[in-house]
C-alpha cells in the first residue's frame, strides 16, 4: 500500500497589529503602530521518493526506466528527481511536471495518468 | 528693543513650524518614493487594517524633538488615494490626500525631500508630534509609512 507522507508547511497570515510605547529617558512619551510582517500563506507539499515512485504502476515505471536509457531528456529529468539527497519529491514542482510531460510525450503515460501521478 | 521671551532663555524657545508651503497639494499625483526610502535605509512600517477615508494614528509623541522625514506610500496596486497628516504641537502642519493611483510605492511626503539617492532631511522642531495616515479604500497593509524623528535630551 502506498503510504503518502505529506508535509505541509503553513504560515497563517494572522497579522498582529498593536501600538508600542515610545520610551525616552525612562518614561513613556508616546506610541507607535507596529504591524508584524508575516508572509502570505505558503503551502509546501513534498512526499517521500518511494511513495512518489509507487504512484506509477510497475509497468509505467519500467517503461520509463527503459526509455530513459535512450532519451537523454527523460534520463536527466529522472536523475534530478531521484537524486535529491533528502529523499523527498515535490509533485507540484516544475521538475516533476517536466518529467511527467516527457513521459506523456514518449507515450509512457496518458495525460490523465500524469495528472494523477503529479497531483499534490 | 526686540522682546525676549523667557522661554528662549531657559530653553524650549525654538519655534515649531505651523505649516509647510510648496509641497504636493491635495489631489495631486504623488511621486514614487519607496526606492528612496530603501536607499536612505529608513525602516518603513505597515499600515495594518485601514478603514476607507478614516485617518489612523501611526505615531504619537509628547516629548520635544525634531521631525526629519514623514511619508506614506502605496504598498499595493489597488487604486486609491493616500493621505498623510502631520500635527506638530497640536497644529495640523501638513494634511494631504493625493490623487487616486495604482502605482505601488507612490505617496505624499510631509517632511523630508526625496533626491535621487534618498532623502534630504527636514528639521522641524516639535514639542508634540502626531502622524496619521489614511486610504480612500478599506485595505489591510495597503500603505507603508516611514517616519524619522529625533527626541531631545
Amino acid at each position: 500500500m502506498a503510504f503518502a507522507l505529506q508535509f505541509y508547511t503553513l504560515w497563517i497570515n494572522d497579522m498582529a497589529e498593536h501600538y508600542e510605547d515610545i520610551i525616552h529617558q525612562g518614561r513613556v512619551v508616546g506610541r507607535r503602530l507596529v504591524v508584524d510582517e508575516v508572509p502570505d500563506v505558503v503551502v509546501q507539499t513534498r512526499i517521500a521518493r518511494d511513495d512518489f515512485i509507487e504512484r506509477f504502476t510497475p509497468k509505467e515505471w519500467l517503461a520509463g526506466q527503459k526509455l530513459a536509457q535512450t532519451d537523454a531528456n527523460l534520463a536527466m529529468a529522472l536523475a534530478i528527481l531521484m537524486g535529491k539527497p533528502d529523499g523527498m519529491v515535490d509533485p507540484s514542482s516544475p521538475r516533476v511536471a517536466r518529467a511527467l510531460g516527457i513521459m506523456v510525450q514518449l507515450g509512457v503515460l496518458t495525460p490523465a495518468r500524469a495528472a494523477v501521478i503529479g497531483a499534490v | 528693543m526686540a522682546d525676549v521671551l523667557l522661554s528662549s532663555i531657559v530653553g524650549g524657545g525654538e519655534r515649531t513650524p505651523a505649516t509647510v508651503v510648496g509641497l504636493l497639494s491635495g489631489g495631486s499625483a504623488s511621486n514614487t518614493i519607496n526606492v528612496q526610502v530603501g536607499r536612505a535605509a529608513l525602516e518603513p512600517a505597515l499600515s495594518g487594517a485601514l478603514t476607507a477615508g478614516e485617518y489612523k494614528n501611526v505615531v504619537s509623541v509628547a516629548s520635544p524633538g525634531r521631525l526629519l522625514v514623514a511619508t506614506a506610500y502605496r504598498n499595493s496596486t489597488v487604486s486609491k488615494s493616500v493621505g498623510l497628516r502631520i500635527t506638530l504641537d497640536g497644529v495640523v502642519f501638513y494634511d494631504v490626500l493625493d490623487a487616486a493611483s495604482t502605482t505601488s510605492g507612490s505617496g505624499p511626503i510631509g517632511a523630508g525631500i526625496i533626491s535621487l539617492n534618498g532623502f534630504s532631511l527636514s528639521n522641524y522642531h516639535f514639542n508634540t508630534l502626531s502622524v496619521d495616515i489614511k486610504s480612500s479604500v478599506a485595505e489591510t497593509n495597503g500603505i507603508r509609512f516611514a517616519i524619522l524623528y529625533t527626541l531631545d535630551q
